[in-house]
């Protein structure tokens, strides 16, 4: 009977889980979660929350989470990088601000990209237009994300800055950083959301500040490539 | 020259207390038993891995201005070599886990011989 209950248990849990990776929404750590383990995530999903549950669902008689405040503000943030952008972003723990100027950002994309959409004569033109900003946002960062990184290793008292491949969770960081920063350095007087619309509209062409600090990067690990083995 | 019992008889060597009688044969230093325990012994370091594609990916790089997507060829051999490298590593650490011995070798992991042979201790000696 128990291990009928653990094995339903890990493939609901299996399902939850592979539910929120493929769609789209955030596990707390569980380390730091202060919730009992026995509570269940929330499921945001709508296609998920419409089919309903099935008889034997464990969610029928388990407590669940409430969702977090970034979640019930906007289905925006239900998306894990937008979220993490919007969190690096904030200063001075104002994230009232920066939700607002990520929502702005994606709508000045998109207001671009209709402009051009609009714009353009032929049908084959248009269907090669991006509308929607969200898969700009992310092949902005995506194209910003360095492949290599170095890490600092030292031999007989000699530190060497070794080439290694960068952790994705490193990636997704470095990109994030670079293209905030490169708005940071810009004129002050523009309203940020201004600012980063230009840069992810470059970076998303592969050009633009952002890109030029992934591109040294790897300058970087290609002139210390002669120490790679040393890792 | 060694000391013969006849020449042990004499008082002139008798003097010599290194040759003296001790009344026992051997002077047990250690005693000649097996420990319960072995070194624990970490498992070798990895050497780096996917240093030839890297470098083929750089040399790609380097001829295209570092243009990422005009060398998506090498990228993807070079990334799956990284996952293989990264599954390998992980089937390793899996198997320590399960105290199963590392691939191609008969040597089980330090800690779990420890355990067996916590399980089973040696006698306190052998001597008789």
């Amino acid at each position: 009977m128990a291990t009928a209950f653990k094995s339903l248990a890990s493939k609901l849990c299996g399902v939850i889980v592979r539910g929120h990776l493929t769609t789209k929404s955030y596990i707390p750590k569980a380390h730091l979660s202060v919730y009992n383990p026995k509570y269940v995530e929330p499921v945001l999903d709508k296609d998920t929350l419409s089919k309903g549950l099935e008889d034997d669902d464990i969610r029928h008689h388990r407590p669940v989470k409430a969702p977090t405040t970034d979640l019930s503000i906007s289905p925006l943030f239900y998306d894990d990088d937008i979220r993490k952008f919007t969190n690096m972003m904030m200063k001075g723990g104002n994230k009232e601000r920066v939700r607002e100027i990520t929502r702005r950002l994606l709508e000045n994309i998109k207001h671009m990209q209709v402009e051009k959409y609009n714009k353009t004569a032929t049908d084959e033109e248009k269907s090669q237009i991006e509308c929607n900003p969200v898969t700009i946002f992310k092949q902005a960062v995506e194209n910003c994300k360095p492949l290599l990184t170095t890490i600092r290793v030292v031999k007989s008292g000699v530190a060497y800055r070794v080439p290694i491949c960068a952790r994705p969770s490193d990636q997704r960081f470095r990109a994030m950083k670079w293209i905030i920063e490169s708005c940071r350095d810009k004129e002050r007087r523009i309203p940020m959301e201004n600012k980063l619309t230009w840069e992810i509209m470059d970076a998303y062409n592969n050009q633009g500040k952002a890109v030029r600090k992934k591109q040294e990067v790897h300058r970087i690990c290609e002139s210390n490539r002669a120490y790679a083995h040393l890792r | 020259m060694r000391p013969t019992d006849v020449l042990f008889k004499t008082a002139s060597v008798k003097k010599f207390t290194n040759y003296r009688d001790l009344g026992f044969k051997y002077k047990v230093v250690r005693i000649p038993a097996l420990k319960d325990e072995i070194k624990s012994r970490q498992p070798k370091t990895e050497s780096a891995t996917c240093v030839n594609e890297m470098s083929r990916m750089m040399d790609c790089w380097k001829k295209t201005d570092f243009n990422q997507s005009a060398c998506s060829k090498e990228t993807e051999v070079f990334m799956q070599c990284v996952a293989a490298a990264k599954a390998a590593s992980q089937e390793a650490r899996d198997r320590a886990a399960k105290g199963l011995p590392v691939k191609g070798s008969n040597f089980r992991p330090s800690k779990q011989v420890n355990e067996m042979l916590a399980r089973y201790p040696q006698p306190a000696s052998n001597l008789r």
